[in-house]
């Protein structure tokens, strides 16, 4: 089919295909093949070495990084707030408080500082949570601005008693018709 | 610099492709290749250059690296020679392993990087593929080579806008190098999955340039 029957732009398309695809590579591939084929053997001498090094001084390093950073990561404060049994008296709200094992330094608490002697419920990292029920005669702390101190308004709950569901018969009244409704 | 030589086996390769270089078929020289003569393997490079550049180029779209990509199909065809058994012709296995080499290389972030260093030299109106075509021709009206150069360049343009498969099997059907059995091949498509590619892509191409105004007379 010739350019004339196939349309103006199959023949341009055909000439631009042409153009793109129809190029010799440069003199000399055959020589540069065989540059090449010579080449690996050269360059593995110092390549393969070179990269197993790297990869050594990267595993290394990424270890050192790692070991670091594990042993300045503070360990993680699971907060646990007791609840006082439920033999406390009610009426009284309850008090968390934390006990830490050992006598260790305050944990710093940003913003203001709490009352002496309090200590802070989500402090020490190590520090052991006790449940700490209040008696009849101590004194309520009320300090809701410390960090410190955090009253847990929770009563004491009585026990839970659940009386058994007694069915009353049902009794329905005997239907007794008198007159029928008048239309209006 | 020639291919590293076996003496003995390179001097019955000189005497087989010297004197009757015409007859001696591709599968012989890759037995003698195969046997580590370099000198067969340097007649199947010259053989098959041609072919294995432009599939490279088919993919690549850059002369530079299809010669670069065209070189190391070759090097790693000399290295899996010793795999290669006779199942199917030289020339397709050659082809099967330039393709692989060539997506590589598309696929590869220095590509991309040197694709976006060439896309702000395509807007200046510059294109390695407009050389062959700026030789005037002597039966056209200065007007009819102007606007021939322009339809020219935006067919070039919307040629790259193509989706890969339609585009790949244009350009390896209008090599002039590739039968559809090697494209197939190269593609991993059947022969008629490649034929309608190359149709689709030219009704594509000429939707697109009859939106742009280009009427096809």
């Amino acid at each position: 089919m010739s350019d004339k029957e196939r349309g103006r732009l199959d023949s341009a398309i055909d000439r631009a295909v042409r153009g793109m695809m129809q190029i010799d590579p440069r003199p000399g591939l055959r020589h540069r093949v065989a540059d090449r084929l010579k080449a690996p053997t050269r360059r593995g001498s110092w390549l393969m070495p070179a990269l197993a090094t790297a990869a050594l001084c990267a595993v290394a390093l990424v270890s050192i990084v790692w070991l670091r950073s594990s042993q300045t990561q503070p360990a993680l404060v699971v907060p646990q707030v007791a609840v006082a049994p439920p033999a406390a008296p009610a009426g009284r709200p309850e008090i968390a408080r934390v006990e830490p094992l050992a006598p260790e330094p305050r944990p710093v608490v940003h913003g203001r500082p709490g009352p002496s002697g309090a200590e802070a419920i989500f402090g020490p990292a190590r520090g052991r949570v006790a449940a700490a029920s209040i008696t009849a005669n101590a004194p309520l702390v009320d300090a809701p601005d410390h960090a410190e101190w955090i009253p847990v308004s929770i009563p004491a709950l009585a026990p839970i008693t659940i009386e058994p569901i007694r069915l009353q018969p049902i009794s329905i009244p005997p239907l007794t018709v008198s007159a029928r409704p008048e239309r209006k | 610099m020639k291919f590293p030589t076996n003496p003995s086996v390179a001097e019955s390769t000189k005497r087989v492709t010297a004197a009757q270089p015409a007859e001696v078929s591709d599968l012989e020289l890759v037995r003698l290749a195969q046997a580590g003569d370099t000198e067969a393997f340097g007649e199947l490079v010259e053989r098959n250059r041609r072919a294995v550049f432009r599939a490279a180029l088919a993919a690549v779209g850059s002369a530079t690296e299809a010669d670069d990509v065209a070189q190391e199909a070759f090097v790693t065809a000399w290295r899996k020679l010793s795999g290669f058994r006779g199942e199917s012709q030289f020339r397709t296995w050659l082809l099967s392993i330039t393709w692989r080499k060539a997506i590589d290389r598309r696929k590869s972030v220095s590509k991309w990087l040197k694709l976006a260093a060439t896309a702000s030299r395509d807007e200046a109106g510059e294109d390695m593929f407009d050389i062959v075509e700026q030789v005037p021709s002597l039966d056209r009206t200065p007007d009819a080579a102007l606007e021939s150069h322009e339809l020219q360049r935006d067919i070039r343009k919307l040629i790259r806008t193509l989706p890969r498969k339609l585009r790949d099997a244009l350009l390896l059907a209008g090599s002039g190098e590739h039968t559809y059995d090697e494209i197939g091949r190269m593609l991993d498509a059947p022969v008629g999955t490649v034929k309608w590619r190359v149709a689709e892509a030219r009704r594509v191409l000429k939707r697109k340039l009859a939106a742009m105004g280009y009427l096809d007379v």
